[in-house]
């Protein structure tokens, strides 16, 4: 079933890449100069990723007519990737550092300090640890929140652009479906996401690092709280996508139904040029679901494009956090290992959130390209 | 020098002061507090090369205040360690407990700014609670 799902999701993600070719060139074009380009640095948020490359490059000559845009957008992408990946490695190197200098502190403590001392100088290497764990897993935070934000802003402005397209392919029923229950779920992500989950996470986070410095054992707890968390995030998601996928099928056939009656008509009560109409409407439909493609496979580059740089920095954290964890054991580190790990694991929580959120709106668009309209 | 020569010399340096025991108590007290120095010096001495590569580390890294935090502690430590035990030989024990005391104050005085900002982390991921 996992396999099939997946095999489902690449198929997907293909289709929608390889439709960005095809889409109608022309028509985007001309979409384009009577959207007036001059006010598109007013139109684009101000905190979209690479906000500069994609102005620059929507205002150059060329404009969208030879689909570089990925080439565009992708030094500005590799660049932010090097750069993370230096700060990982500064990271992993001071953090192994401090980890070093506890060790031997572990080693003097047993040779040289007496118990207090020792536990003093314990306390404060386990301190200065968590510190610069803690600030660095608060910054990844911050970063997947801000994130969230941008994803939100984005959708709640893409929902009129679908709403339309939908209308004009003839799909009335499931514009107004669709727009009410994206509206919908936005408002309930928001509400749930950003004001319980990440809350919720925000606890576990406060919990975990006092846990690591002081002596109470407040890690049962910081795991109570993760575990909710991806159990509230598991069944909000089936939810969804349960309504979307049955709200979709039903409004289609729906659109269909409505389309197909109104093309017998016109071609069975409408004398001699009924049947043009007919056939004519066809060829609107077809040429408006190759806009609808074109739409949803920009609309889902976007999504990606903005979840892939915190996405990336989240599992490159996560694998520094791992390596640690297990050099602490190395260096029989215990206090150090736990904390280490369940900053991974913190951060493994990070990456399903923007995960199911980025796939629920993902499948979203798919479903946009996707759903027959028109027959 | 090397670790067997220093080792040779300790060897050396306790015979002496043992010899000392004998004749003079209060001078062998004064000759092993001296050779304590001595010997304490040329181990930072030796550590020096893996000092200077830490801190060199440290301010790349940006987190110079906690490398330079914990360096100073790892010293306060040593010498308080060596102090007390040196008192303790002497057969003054209140004095090394009072050695120790001083020693844990300053390593905590060296902690609060740690903690501190350890703290204000904590209180901003609370935050986002309320």
């Amino acid at each position: 079933m996992k396999k099939t799902g997946l095999v489902f999701l690449l198929a997907l993600l293909i289709a929608v890449f390889f439709a960005v070719p095809c889409a109608a060139s022309e028509l985007l074009e001309d979409l384009f100069e009577s959207a007036d380009l001059g006010e598109l640095e007013d139109v684009l948020p101000a905190d979209l990723p690479y906000r500069d490359e994609v102005l620059e490059k929507l205002q150059s000559e060329e404009g969208l007519s030879d689909y570089n845009l990925f080439g565009a957008l992708a030094p500005s992408f590799f660049a932010s990737v090097k750069e993370s990946f230096f700060s990982e490695v500064r990271l992993f190197a001071t953090v192994f550092c401090l980890l070093l200098l506890s060790a031997f502190f572990s080693a003097m403590r047993q040779a040289f300090f007496r118990d207090s001392v020792g536990d003093v100088v314990d306390f404060l290497s386990v301190l200065v640890l968590a510190g610069t764990a803690f600030s660095a897993l608060y910054t990844t935070f911050t970063k997947v929140r801000q994130t969230l934000f941008v994803m939100s802003s984005f959708l709640v402005s893409m929902l009129p652009v679908t709403t339309a397209v939908y209308s004009l392919s003839g799909g009335v029923a499931t514009a107004g479906a669709q727009s009410t229950f994206f509206l919908g779920a936005l408002t309930v992500l928001d509400a749930i996401c950003m004001q319980l989950l990440v809350p919720l996470f925000s606890a576990s986070f406060a919990l975990s690092a006092a846990n690591a410095v002081s002596g109470v054992d407040l890690g049962p707890l910081a795991r109570f709280l993760r575990r909710t968390v991806s159990l509230l995030l598991s069944v909000l998601f089936l939810v969804l996508l349960s309504a979307l996928g049955v709200q979709s099928l039903l409004c289609a056939s729906a659109d269909s139904l409505t389309l197909r009656s109104a093309r017998f008509a016109a071609a069975n009560f409408i004398p001699a040029i009924g049947g043009m109409f007919s056939e004519s409407a066809k060829t609107v439909f077809s040429a408006l679901s190759v806009l609808r493609s074109s739409v949803g496979a920009l609309g889902a580059f976007s999504l990606l494009w903005i979840m892939l740089s915190p996405l990336v920095a989240v599992f490159s954290r996560r694998i520094v956090f791992s390596l640690l964890s297990a050099f602490c054991a190395a260096f029989s580190l215990p206090r150090e290992s736990a904390f280490l790990s369940e900053c991974e694991e913190t951060l493994g929580l990070l990456s399903a959130i923007v995960l199911s959120v980025g796939a629920f709106f993902l499948i979203g668009f798919g479903i946009f390209i996707a759903v027959p309209i028109g027959g | 020098m090397s670790i067997f020569q220093v080792l040779g010399v300790l060897f050396l340096t306790l015979v002496l002061v043992l010899m000392l025991k004998e004749l003079r108590v209060r001078y062998s007290i004064l000759f092993s507090a001296a050779a304590l120095i001595v010997f304490l010096l040329f181990s930072l001495e030796e550590m020096k090369s893996v000092l200077s590569f830490l801190t060199a580390l440290s301010e790349k890294s940006g987190y110079t205040t906690y490398f330079t935090v914990l360096l100073k502690s790892l010293g306060i430590a040593l010498s308080t360690g060596f102090l007390a035990e040196l008192c303790r030989d002497m057969g003054e024990g209140a004095l090394s407990r009072a050695a120790e005391l001083c020693g844990k104050g300053a390593i905590l005085s060296l902690a609060f700014p740690v903690l501190k900002d350890f703290l204000d982390l904590i209180a901003r991921a609370m935050e986002s609670v309320e």
